[in-house]
């Protein structure tokens, strides 16, 4: 299996050395990426005052944003924030805590890795949303099967990716290893594991950006707080202007997320020589 | 365990390695002295690096045995530490220096501070003191291979295997590491066995060469090096001894007869293994 998503991780390091030349080139990016967003949100104006769609179905901009200032203000607001986040990283933990060991010792037993294989591929593609009946049923709406169905849809591609980093450990480490009888604990903790960071991080990214969008989806789809709970409810009242605020705090709940875990990697990954993060 | 068990020859025994039917090794005997200084030597693909893993345990034999004293080598002893060509396959990239040197102690269960304490020596001893908080790539590769020479020192084995250990360093590093090598083995009494390819750097450093040759290989001389125990890289290898015997390896590894030699027979161990 190659991990596609492996090739990603390391171009979004920024280059350690920064002359004033690569500064001047750095400044000049992120004029452009600013003006991409200001096109976007010019291009939504446009749309809105063109009268397409009424301003209850798609509000302004503008009328968005002045929402969103007043969102910050409101407890309730912190209040979903804080349920959604929740069930997402309570969910994430788990997914981690089972997934990497697993992975990891699964990983570096070929038997074990070829004879789970079907059973994992065919569960890893499952769509987690399906299964929520069977939850709703068995858990009932609460805050714990939100947790639960997280857990479901994360420990996969964690689990996954463990694996993968746990078979990639160089031959000629697990040679040095074997020769200077390194125990079976220490070999897992001290060789296994770090080796296979890279890829477990990949894993966990993937898995937190999952996490946000499946508990916002199971708030949607039933009546547990938290921001996609919201946002039915605004929408339904007609107020799509909170609704939207409600839609773009998810958004920066994901990019936050995602910054994040890149930060957690750099660190956790800062024993490589800079030739990798370039 | 008591240092009889601890010093003990190595030793082995109608040694056959084939790979499916591709047969490397065949009827190989020999035996190493504890505190002895051995060099084999081979052409490439001879089959050098297969006898070094059989002899660290890490390869199991097709028949034949090796032998650490009475006990089979037929997993890594605590007594054989390796030293591989691949220093920077090596050594574990997330570990600082001092780390990689103490890993082998961590599984001991020696403690934290102690391991930390063998370590320093250890990177003294290869003249590398000041290291220790570095990572592997930070240093080049002779200063690597010196790394992995003294995490097989702080590993406390009586025998230091290594495997074309300068193969990839640079001349004068590879000069200084020779040296090094044998003041350790002067300094400490351990057993070195050295697998290399270089017959100069055999007859250099080895009390005794071992030659392997043909195919499947098998030891095809097995001579004395008697130029004492003070070597340098300047006289040394300038003596008409020192030329003499890299002559005769030489021959031995291009298939010609053991030339005659001219030094008396006491010195000499030309019995064949």
């Amino acid at each position: 299996m190659t991990t596609p998503v492996q090739a990603a991780t390391t171009e979004v390091l920024e280059p350690a050395a920064a002359g004033s030349k690569t500064r001047g080139r750095r400044a000049r990016v992120h004029a452009y990426q600013l003006l991409c967003v200001v096109l976007v949100l010019l291009l939504w104006g446009a749309v809105t005052v063109s009268g397409l769609f009424t301003a209850s179905s798609l509000p302004s901009p503008a009328s968005v944003a002045t929402e969103w200032l007043h969102l910050l203000g409101a407890p309730v607001f912190w209040q979903a924030v804080w349920d959604t986040l929740r069930g997402a990283l309570v969910g994430l933990l788990f997914a981690g805590a089972v997934g990497v060991p697993l992975g990891l010792v699964t990983g570096t037993y070929a038997a074990a890795e070829l004879s789970s294989r079907i059973l994992v591929d065919f569960l890893r593609s499952f769509p987690v949303i399906a299964l929520l009946p069977v939850f709703l049923l068995v858990l009932g709406s609460t805050p714990e099967m939100k947790s639960t169905v997280v857990f479901i849809a994360c420990v996969f591609p964690i689990f996954l990716q463990a694996q993968y980093g746990a078979r990639s450990v160089p031959p000629m480490i697990s040679e040095t290893v074997r020769a200077y009888r390194i125990p079976r604990l220490l070999r897992y903790t001290k060789v296994v594991l770090p080796s296979a960071t890279p890829s477990i991080m990949t894993g966990l990214r993937l898995a937190a950006t999952t996490s946000i969008l499946v508990a916002i989806g199971v708030e949607i789809l039933t009546t547990l707080p938290g921001i996609g709970h919201e946002v039915t409810q605004h929408q339904q009242n007609g107020n799509s202007a909170v609704a939207f605020g409600y839609i773009f705090t998810a958004g920066l709940l994901g990019y936050g997320i995602n910054r994040g875990s890149m930060l957690l990697e750099s660190i956790l990954l800062r024993w490589r020589p800079p030739a990798h993060t370039v | 365990m008591s240092d009889s068990d601890r010093l003990a020859p190595l030793s082995v025994t109608g040694l056959h390695k084939s790979y499916g039917h591709h047969a490397v090794l065949a009827d190989l005997n020999l035996s190493v002295e504890p505190g002895s200084f051995v060099c084999i030597v081979g052409p490439s693909g001879a089959g050098k690096t297969t006898l070094l893993r059989c002899l660290s345990g890490l390869l199991a034999p097709t028949s034949g045995s090796v032998r650490y004293g009475d006990r089979p080598v037929n997993q890594p002893l605590a007594e054989i530490a390796v030293v591989f060509q691949d220093y920077r396959g090596s050594l574990l990239p997330w570990m600082r220096v001092r780390d990689n040197v103490a890993f082998p102690l961590e599984g001991r269960g020696v403690s934290r501070s102690a391991r930390r304490a063998r370590a320093d020596e250890c990177l003294a001893a290869v003249g590398l003191p000041g290291v220790g908080d570095k990572y592997p790539w930070q240093l080049s590769g002779g200063m690597q291979q010196r790394v992995a020479i003294a995490r097989g020192l702080a590993y406390d084995a009586a025998v230091l295997l290594m495997d074309e250990p300068f193969g990839s360093v640079d001349a004068q590093a590879r000069f200084d590491l020779e040296d090094l090598v044998l003041r350790l083995r002067r300094d400490l009494g351990i057993t070195v066995i050295v697998v290399t390819h270089d017959i100069d750097e055999a007859v250099y450093l080895g009390d005794r060469v071992i030659v392997l040759g043909g195919q499947p290989a098998t030891v095809i001389d097995n001579l004395t090096v008697d130029l004492g125990q003070d070597r340098d890289q300047i006289h040394t290898r300038a003596l008409p001894r020192f030329a003499e015997l890299r002559t005769r390896v030489l021959t031995r590894i291009r298939g010609g007869a053991a030339a005659p030699d001219p030094a008396p027979p006491a010195q000499l161990d030309v019995s064949r293994t």
